[in-house]
């Protein structure tokens, strides 16, 4: 079972174990969160982070082809890559302040 | 009864001169002025008629020697500012745990609460959400509908936003423009007219009575420090606001310390 911290009046704080009902509600939490659906929802959010960034090259009117490429191959994410690879897009490395995503889709050119 | 005119009385042996005997009362009649120029000693001083008592005039300075204790049971008005934050509770820990709960940290006693808090996740990439608890210590699991701006320390900004929402997502996703990761989120929020406003207080100004208003940070994917600034509604007037919960969007939440202030503001 997970464990919960709680705090009330009565009883200051304490630490116990969760009841079956609040196991249940944990474990479909960790299923949702984990479920392909969801990790496409935050690839996405993340593609969508990352095109808004370089929006400014469009802009400038002068974009390479590497630059071309790479906004593109974004926007081509949901059809290049499989469930399978989701874990993968979502991989960070690295230890703080340097942690980033991983996988090479993510590197600007 | 007889009067005795005498201008200076004096201990007859020794030092001690008392005046009547336990049971006696004695009168100084209206208009009679009383001076005692050294130390006066008693245990009680109340109004001589009337419920009103007045120490000294405009101008005068009492002095309070130190190491002493004013013990307050009433009510004390004029000594300045009387608002304060009061601390509720604290709650911290570093083990593993699916979630906070603070059950009844809000109450009728105040209307304001400011909220300090640090969490850390217990992997990158998942989020921390809040909701509130009912008296029951149940969760609000809807009508959670909020706006939050965030920038970066590259400039870079971006918003979370709900009309809507089964939680309020506080930190990860997308803040600044990059994938939020827990390399540390610290802030503070302020959590507004929990309970039903009492009639003839003044009203919240809101549709809904319970909001927050919240400011934290956290690093991003590309090493960025995070700034969010949040508000939101609870758009429910039908159950007094108890308590709150912090939860992760997956997995376990480690390192964490949350503070609940009242804010003492009439």
């Amino acid at each position: 079972m997970t464990k919960r911290q709680i705090w009330s009046r009565e009883t200051g704080i304490i630490g116990r174990e969760m009841t079956v009902e609040e196991q249940a509600e944990f474990d479909a939490r960790q299923t949702a969160w984990n479920s392909d659906a969801e990790k496409l929802k935050r690839i996405k959010e993340i593609r969508l982070k990352k095109l808004k960034e370089t929006d400014w090259w469009v802009y400038r009117g002068n974009m390479t082809s590497e630059q071309s490429s790479w906004r593109q191959s974004l926007r081509d994410i949901p059809t290049t890559f499989s469930a399978s690879d989701y874990d993968a897009l979502l991989e960070m490395e690295g230890d703080i302040p340097n942690r980033k995503l991983k996988h090479s889709i993510w590197s600007k050119p | 009864m007889s009067k005795l005119f005498v201008d200076q009385v004096d201990p007859k042996t020794a030092t001690t001169l008392t005046l009547g005997t336990s049971g006696d009362t004695v009168s100084i009649p209206t208009g009679v002025g009383l001076t005692a120029t050294d130390e006066v000693k008693t245990n009680k001083i109340s109004p001589a008629s009337g419920t009103a008592f007045t120490l000294g005039d405009s101008g005068d300075t009492f002095t309070v020697p130190s190491g002493v204790t004013f013990a307050n049971s009433g009510t004390a008005t004029g000594f300045g500012d009387t608002s304060y934050y009061v601390k509720i509770t604290n709650v911290n820990g570093t083990n593993s745990v699916g979630d906070i709960s603070i059950n009844d940290c809000f109450s009728t006693t105040y209307r304001t609460y400011l909220v300090t808090f640090q969490f850390e996740n217990d992997r990158g990439g998942n989020q921390i959400w809040m909701r509130f608890q009912a008296d029951d210590d149940s969760t609000f699991d809807s009508n959670y509908r909020y706006a939050c701006h965030q920038t970066n320390d590259g400039g870079t900004e971006s918003t979370r936003v709900s009309t809507g929402d089964t939680k309020w997502i506080m930190t990860g996703g997308t803040g600044g423009g990059n994938s939020s990761i827990f390399g540390g989120c610290f802030g503070f929020m302020y959590v507004h007219n929990p309970y039903t406003i009492a009639t003839g207080e003044a009203g919240a100004g809101n549709i809904y009575r319970c909001g927050w208003n919240a400011q934290y940070n956290e690093y991003d994917d590309s090493g960025h420090v995070v700034n969010s600034v949040a508000t939101g509604m609870l758009e429910q007037n039908s159950y007094n606001v108890a308590g709150l919960r912090f939860l992760p969007s997956a997995n376990y939440v480690e390192k964490r310390n949350v503070t609940v202030w009242g804010l003492k503001e009439y």
